[in-house]
């Protein structure tokens, strides 16, 4: 008998859901030029792969060419700070300097609020059992919103890095620029979650030997990794939970279920490369 | 040229659930990076005693020398946890633990462990790293759960084959296809002479010698 899935109140409510297509980006030389220079980055733009990148003597621009992406970095931060310097910033300061940065190179953005604190840590060890440990930078992480629902996946994401300088030493930047679309029906949540049960993930399980929990469930956008081509933003509730078993105590996963009712159409449009898009994924 | 294999897990029979992507994510590096191909295992043919060595720990039989130790870079995708990463078919007892493993004694310098909390950063050194690293120079993963995903593989590959550093490209590969989140994690060894900090995939640009009897273990983590 398959395993039960344990799940909390699902989302209600939403009748329709607002659709956002992301046409492909528009990355000209002036454009390029523009960002680079806004960053402080001087150089030639050069095709390499998938990206455009801009070197210069200090720091290094990388362009997505497949979406509104960009990463930015110094070419002199030592991940691992083997010259040893001062901690990085506490929450309020790195939290300005991270807006400043963010004003400069003209990525402030309305649709992105920030989300949380990371760090960088690096722990050496030696031989006679010495450890020691440093936070070599601290993230300021930002998330999007688009009609009031969140933007999930690694394709929307902003982060600001500092060390212990107070400089800006990486920011990253990963969006597709949405276009408003039609709205479409929302698929209910109880269904939704129906189509979960079924996924393949738990066809082997049953409740002797497993248990299966879902903790949390949200409906958002997916965005996928900002190196692929990602036609239409796709509306989903994102299922958050653990699989217990005897072999191994906890997995922690989400798994997505798309939201609308897609036309194959539709499928082609949103789809990206190495991404089959499934009702769940 | 650099040698590589793979092994990924997708149906755990029962003893978890079962994952999605692994295939793609891991055939997506052995097709992308370039290398010679010399093995790719999956599902019951994916063993944990093909990275375990032979005479450690227990159950003592290991194939490393055969498998794993062979090739100079290995990309693993499918169930872990701080204690091991895990397989779907107990040949062994379907947990490669860090107790059963020494690597880099052989061929071994890079590897990948696309598994949930293989890299907690608690206790690290005591079970990843001196007992581990023989000539090994790093081994890639997460220090928090990580998701089924199927780009990582291709996008790691991608890097390396463009130059960066292999600590460089891990982290960019793990910040395009994982959310803030989550954290990477490696774990490197030097010696005196050794210099894996600036590690490349081979014929990328510098690749340090093997620090076969290492002084030093260095940990970094961060947000995705």
């Amino acid at each position: 008998m398959a395993v039960r899935i344990q799940f909390p109140d699902l989302p209600r409510g939403t009748e329709r859901v607002a659709m956002f297509r992301t046409p492909p980006p528009e990355w000209d030389p002036e454009r390029i030029r523009r960002i680079a220079s806004a960053l402080g980055t001087t150089g030639e733009p050069r095709r390499a792969g998938q990206f455009t990148i801009v070197r210069g003597r200090r720091s290094v621009l990388e362009i997505y060419r497949a979406s509104d992406s960009l990463r930015w970095g110094l070419q002199s931060f030592d991940r691992e700070d083997r010259r040893v310097s001062d901690p990085p910033p506490d929450a309020a300061e790195a939290l300005e300097i991270a807006g400043s940065f963010i004003d400069r190179a003209g990525l402030a953005d309305p649709r992105a609020s920030f989300h949380s604190l990371g760090r960088s840590e690096v722990v050496q060890a030696e031989r006679d059992g010495t450890e020691t440990a440093r936070v070599t930078a601290v993230h300021v992480n930002y998330r999007f919103e688009l009609a009031g629902l969140p933007v999930l996946g690694p394709g929307a994401k902003m982060q600001v890095s500092i060390d212990g300088r107070r400089r800006v030493v990486e920011a990253y930047r990963f969006w597709r620029e949405p276009v408003e679309a039609e709205p479409m029906a929302a698929i209910p949540a109880e269904l939704a979650a129906e189509v979960l049960a079924a996924d393949a993930m738990f066809a082997d399980l049953d409740d002797e030997s497993a248990r299966v929990t879902i903790d949390h469930v949200e409906l958002g956008y997916h965005a996928f990794p900002p190196m692929d081509r990602q036609g239409t933003l796709l509306p989903v509730y994102a299922f958050s939970g653990v699989i217990s078993t005897r072999f191994l105590e906890r997995y922690e996963f989400t798994r997505r279920a798309l939201a609308v009712d897609l036309t194959p159409e539709d499928v082609k449009r949103a789809g990206t490369l190495g991404q089959r898009l499934e009702p769940i994924f | 040229m650099g040698t590589i294999g793979i092994e990924w897990v997708k149906q755990y029979n029962g003893l978890q659930g079962n994952l999605t992507n692994t295939k793609p994510q891991a055939e997506g590096f052995l097709n992308t990076l370039s290398g010679v191909k010399v093995f790719n295992w999956g599902d019951d043919l994916a063993w944990d005693r093909d990275f375990e060595e032979q005479g450690r720990g227990s159950p003592p039989q290991g194939t490393d020398t055969i498998w794993a130790d062979d090739v100079d870079i290995v990309f693993f995708s499918g169930h872990g946890s701080a204690d091991g990463f895990l397989f779907g078919r107990k040949i062994d007892d379907a947990v490669a633990r860090p107790t059963e493993i020494r690597w880099g004694d052989r061929q071994l310098e890079w590897i990948v462990l696309d598994a949930c909390n293989v890299l907690e950063r608690d206790g690290v050194f005591d079970r990843w790293g001196w007992p581990v690293f023989a000539g090994l120079h790093y081994i890639l993963g997460f220090h928090t759960t990580t998701g089924d995903e199927p780009d990582r593989g291709r996008v790691f590959a991608e890097y390396l084959n463009a130059g960066w550093t292999v600590r460089q490209a891990w982290i960019k590969a793990a910040q395009d296809t994982e959310d803030s989140t989550t954290e990477w994690a490696y774990l490197r060894a030097d010696a005196p002479g050794t210099d894996t900090y600036n590690d490349h995939w081979w014929g990328k640009g510098f690749t340090s010698p093997d620090p076969s009897n290492p002084n030093l273990l260095a940990y970094g983590r961060g947000s995705c």
